[in-house]
């Protein structure tokens, strides 16, 4: 047989003659794919951008020692210099510096010993550039800039450049622009180099390095170095290849990212749907022409392996489209990623989106195979057709009021699994089961559709009794006796819908959580820190001066400088920290799963022991009472855990001790963060003045008030969440291309009755209140079903995927408002995508229409 | 009653352009029974459906009951169809989502009429056309002959003064056609309703008071018709 003439002739003509329905639909995939496109590629090019500095700066070393943010003392470095098998070791402080006065903006400075550099890595100075005398690279405010950064910024070799280090502001000397090579291609050229004594100054880290590198002898395998090491050094210290940073990074951002896929992944599954619709509303059109070619001898596999295609040449069309709209989107998203990125997690600087092949072939494979298989549902039901059922007008549809019951079945046996797919732990920390039990329960609701929007038009013809509302009765009994094509377009706005709803109830009970646990924790009138931490890794901390100078500020009642350093706590990266419990005690609170603030805080300072955040606690199955190990620069120690608190600052996990006895054991002085409580009747501008007195001129903190504290950190919570509420609205207008492609086929096919009815008497208004009326009827069921599903939507990614994924509770709270909003956005779509088919079934011709034979 | 002077109706179908009537002028008085035919495509449907005010001529007038329909809003059209013009089609053209009561009962409704009025007014319809007691079934649960009947009802439900019937007969067998002629000719001789029906059978044409013969969009044997 001529399959692609067979398929020429039908299925492409077909579309051909449908072009409005082709486009919708291709339109509906395309979207889909934009986004699935855009949230990969720039979940790719976020992580890319990140191993790729990590290679850039590690050079050509084989291994380093780090102790996180502990740090590394820099006596050791000799020690791993002489030890057999190391032919070169390097010291290496490293910070991100803001760049002053440019809001948003900062830099990687890396501290480096120039002279032992060359076995590591390669520096170059651009074309032209003289190399500098030895006493200028090693003067305390000597930089080396990229070009890029340079130009970007307006620098020039020879002029200033201040940075926010610390909390002071400093001012750097340019002494050469580094031409892209090496390291200086890392970060997108936001990084600086200046000579190692320097840095350490400059960042407050005298004797102590960020880490060492290392370039091992090739003959003897890493592993016994690693080894030989391991045995060198204090255990508080890692000896890893420097791409194992990558891995943890990837490791940390891996919640992030997945929540991020499953969103783009339901408005994939959105587009599939259109898809689905699409096929079954040709094969529901051109059942005549099944029962043709049937009669001609097409078989059965031929009939199905023809829709099949047509499906599968949506998706190939909408992946190719949605691909290229993909790659568009994501440079807009990158921006926002990296920015949430740098705030939450590591700092990043990512300019381009960078194009995986593998991952472009991935999207195109799975935007066609997904439209394939969507369509296989309708391709086989037109297999199924017999000749002569095929020529009979509604046969098909009768068959779908009969599918309707199995299908009403299969929904509640899927809304069963979704229920018990909640129960299940997370695998290897991903909540698996979770996602599953969201793809059971939106499919399963999505099962109802058929029986229902049956249900309607028989309802709405009892109530009315053919006697009141005719224009309504019209509207139910068209969408009733339509059931296959109606049923998968409220099934893609239900998906819509219920995302919308699930999210919305989700983040608002998340916000009123977060905003809940800030009303009651955030207690100081006045917090202080460094200007430069708005960015992850900055590590700029308040200097101990600046607190004892603080102290003494007439009007202040107590100070609590918390101190943090992010370590590895059981295997996973997390935040060590410090406060003064007395202080919290008696100023401020935490919100403890058992026991109250001030009792618990003072046991914790009196026993020595330590409070631990309620996600490190579900995550490493720890509770009140239990010890928790620690490895610190001190040794290993085991604290007991007095108190679980809620906090939703960190998805990390965070452990917290009295400063006491942070300081017992050889923690770093300073304090990232200075809370601040008042006596009654202070004035609190006065105590401001005096605080950035103190700073002193090239002081570079930032004092917030309590209330500017609380806005800020719901502003940042708003951001995070920006794209999450983007990705609703991408899955709405796919939606309401479905509603759409319903309406305008339903128009077609009933062209005949259109014109009857406008032959006995039916305006113009009248008609197009009738398919509006049918548009409302099927929006009215995607809100019903949509609010239902984005319930428990919501619920599950409540109670299972963020507990799973990042260990906190939140306290779910229904808001009328979703209702009001999802039943605004779900009609108002249905309308909006019912106003075309209405006025086209308005100026449809009667003469034309009446004549038309189906 | 209904008056055609010097109509035309020409439809393009793609490039070509098809005359589908041809300055064609004709005087139908009230309580009249009209046959229209003659072959296929001669412009018999067109002719009715400029009768009907579903349709509008390319040139000429249009006059029923002193309207001129040609210069009418498609509302007052609408308005017209539902109170003084019943339609009949030979594939009965029933809403299927409807029973045959709410297909009789649709012209009223659509007009908002009084829910009262209209259960009267749709019994003595189906009173008017036997089928009382079908009432309620689905068009699909009604033979041919019944659902031309149910269309019938819907056409004289609102007691239009002309019922205009395209090949009513032409879907169906000899019995039920028969059926379906005595019943328009009970409208015309009990209610003096003006009937003109477009046929091919010859016993709608023997039962007809005045024969139409059309020809290539004009009335054969008067020239210039």
């Amino acid at each position: 047989m001529h399959t692609w003439s067979v398929m020429r002739l039908t299925i492409l003509r077909h579309l051909w003659t449908s072009p409005i329905r082709a486009l919708v639909t291709v339109t509906g995939v395309a979207i889909g794919i934009a986004t699935f496109t855009a949230i990969q590629t720039t979940n790719e090019s976020v992580l890319r951008s990140f191993t790729r500095a990590i290679d850039l700066v590690a050079g050509r070393t084989t291994l380093e020692i780090s102790g996180g943010e502990l740090g590394v003392d820099e006596r050791l470095l000799p020690a791993a210099q002489r030890l057999d098998g190391v032919s070169a070791a390097a010291p290496i402080v490293q910070t991100v510096a803001a760049v002053a006065d440019q809001p948003g903006e900062a830099l990687v400075l890396i501290g480096v010993d120039l002279f032992a550099e060359d076995p590591f890595r390669e520096y170059r100075l651009v074309a032209n550039d003289r190399p500098p005398q030895m006493e200028e690279l090693l003067s305390p405010n000597a930089i080396f800039v990229t070009a890029a950064f340079a130009e970007t910024h307006g620098l020039q070799k020879g002029g200033h450049l201040t940075l926010l280090v610390g909390s002071r502001r400093q001012r750097f000397n340019i002494k050469g622009l580094l031409a892209p090579q090496g390291p200086a291609m890392a970060f997108d050229g936001n990084i600086a180099i200046l000579d190692i004594a320097a840095a350490q100054e400059a960042f407050g880290k005298i004797g102590r390095l960020d880490r060492i590198d290392l370039v091992t002898d090739e003959r003897v395998p890493l592993d016994e170095i690693r080894a030989r090491l391991a045995n060198a050094l204090p255990p508080y210290l890692t000896v890893q290849r420097p791409d194992r940073r990558g891995h943890q990074v990837e490791k940390m951002l891996r919640a992030f990212r997945l929540n991020l896929t499953a969103l783009s992944a339901i408005a994939l599954l959105v587009s599939l749907f259109l898809v689905y619709n699409a096929v079954s509303l040709s094969v529901l059109e051109r059942r005549r022409q099944i029962g043709i070619l049937r009669s001609l001898g097409l078989t059965r596999g031929a009939l199905a392996a023809l829709f099949a295609a047509e499906g599968a040449a949506f998706g190939l069309l909408g992946s190719l489209l949605g691909v290229g709209g993909g790659l568009l989107l994501g440079r807009v998203l990158l921006q926002t990623v990296s920015r949430t990125v740098s705030v939450l997690y590591t700092y990043l600087r990512v300019e381009e989106i960078e194009v995986s092949p593998v991952l472009l072939l991935t999207t195109l494979g799975l935007g066609s195979v997904g439209a394939l298989l969507a369509s296989l549902a309708p391709a086989f039901a037109a297999s199924r057709i017999a000749p002569k059922d095929a020529m009979q007008i509604g046969s098909f549809q009768r068959t779908w009021m009969r599918r309707s019951l199995l299908a009403l079945l299969c929904g509640l046996l899927l809304l069963t699994a979704s229920f018990l797919l909640t129960h299940p732990g997370p695998v290897s920390g991903t909540p698996l089961f979770g996602y599953l039990s969201l793809a059971c329960l939106i499919f399963g609701v999505a099962c109802f559709t058929p029986q229902l929007l049956r249900l309607t038009g028989v309802g709405i013809h009892a109530l009315c009794g053919g006697r009141r509302a005719p224009l309504l009765t019209l509207a139910a009994g068209n969408l009733s006796s339509q059931v296959g094509r109606s049923a998968v377009a409220v099934a893609a706005m239900m998906t819509a819908i219920a995302m919308l709803v699930g999210l919305t109830l989700m983040i608002g009970s998340f916000r009123r959580t977060v905003e809940l646990w800030v009303e009651q924790t955030i207690r100081a009138d006045l917090i202080v820190s460094p200007a430069a931490r708005f960015v992850r890794g900055s590590q700029a901390r308040l200097s101990d001066a600046f607190i004892e100078r603080a102290v003494r500020i007439p009007g202040i009642a107590a100070l609590d400088p918390f101190i943090g350093t992010r370590v590895e706590l059981l295997g996973q990266d997390g935040l060590l920290a410090a406060g003064d419990f007395q202080v919290v005690a008696q100023h401020g609170k935490l919100l403890f799963r058992k026991g109250e603030s001030a009792a618990v805080l003072q046991r914790a300072k009196a026993d020595d022991g330590v409070i631990i955040s309620e996600s490190l606690a579900l995550s490493r199955g720890l509770t009140e009472g239990n010890r928790l190990p620690l490895v610190l620069p001190s040794g290993l120690v085991e604290l007991p855990i007095v108190g679980v608190f809620y906090d939703y600052s960190t998805d990390g996990g965070k452990v917290v001790m009295d400063r006491g006895l942070w300081a017992r054991m050889g923690g770093e002085y300073g304090a990232d963060i200075l809370a601040i409580y008042l006596q009654p009747n202070t004035d609190e501008a006065a105590v401001r003045r005096q605080l950035l007195a103190i700073a002193g001129e090239d002081g570079a903190i930032v004092i917030h008030s309590n209330r500017a504290l609380k806005a800020r950190v719901l502003e940042i919570f708003d951001n995070t969440f920006a794209i999450a509420r983007a990705l609703e609205l991408i899955a709405i207008l796919v939606g309401i291309l479905g509603i759409f492609n319903v309406l305008w086929a339903s128009v077609l096919s009933r062209r005949r009755e259109i014109g009857v009815l406008r032959s006995v008497g039916a305006t113009r208004a009248q008609l197009v209140r009738i398919v509006l009326g049918e548009a409302g009827l099927l929006g009215l069921w995607a809100e019903l079903l949509g609010l239902l599903a984005g319930i428990a939507l919501s619920l599950i990614l409540i109670y299972v995927i963020n507990k799973q994924s990042f260990g906190w509770t939140i306290q779910f709270q229904f808001s009328w408002w979703v209702v009001l909003k999802s039943s605004i956005i779900a009609l108002g779509a249905a309308l909006l995508a019912g106003y075309l088919p209405a006025r086209r079934a308005a100026r449809l011709s009667i003469a034309a229409a009446v004549a038309y034979e189906e | 009653m209904i008056r055609l002077q010097q109509v035309s109706k020409i439809y393009s179908l793609g490039n070509v352009l098809v005359q589908a009537l041809n300055k064609v002028t004709l005087t139908i008085g009230p309580g009249e029974f009209v046959a229209l035919v003659g072959p296929s495509g001669c412009g018999k449907s067109t002719l009715l459906n400029l009768m009907a005010g579903i349709d509008r001529p390319t040139s000429g007038e249009v006059w029923l009951d002193g309207e001129r329909l040609d210069r009418l809003s498609d509302d007052s059209l609408t308005r017209l169809r539902r109170s003084r013009v019943g339609i009949v089609y030979q594939f009965f053209n029933l809403l299927p989502t409807l029973t045959a009561r709410e297909n009789v009962a649709l012209p009223l409704l659509l007009d908002g009429v009084q829910r009262a009025d209209v259960e009267r007014r749709v019994e003595r319809g189906l009173q008017r056309v036997g089928l009382t007691h079908r009432a309620e079934h689905w068009p699909h649960e009604l033979s041919g002959g019944e659902q031309q009947r149910v269309a019938i009802a819907r056409a004289i439900v609102a007691e239009p003064r002309v019922v205009l019937a395209d090949e009513p007969t032409g879907n169906l067998d000899s019995v039920a056609g028969s059926t379906v002629l005595d019943l328009l000719e009970e409208l015309h001789q009990d209610h003096g309703q003006t009937i003109v029906l477009a046929t091919h059978s010859p016993e709608a044409v023997r039962r007809a008071g005045r024969i139409i013969p059309l020809c290539d969009g004009r009335i054969e044997g008067l020239e210039g018709s």
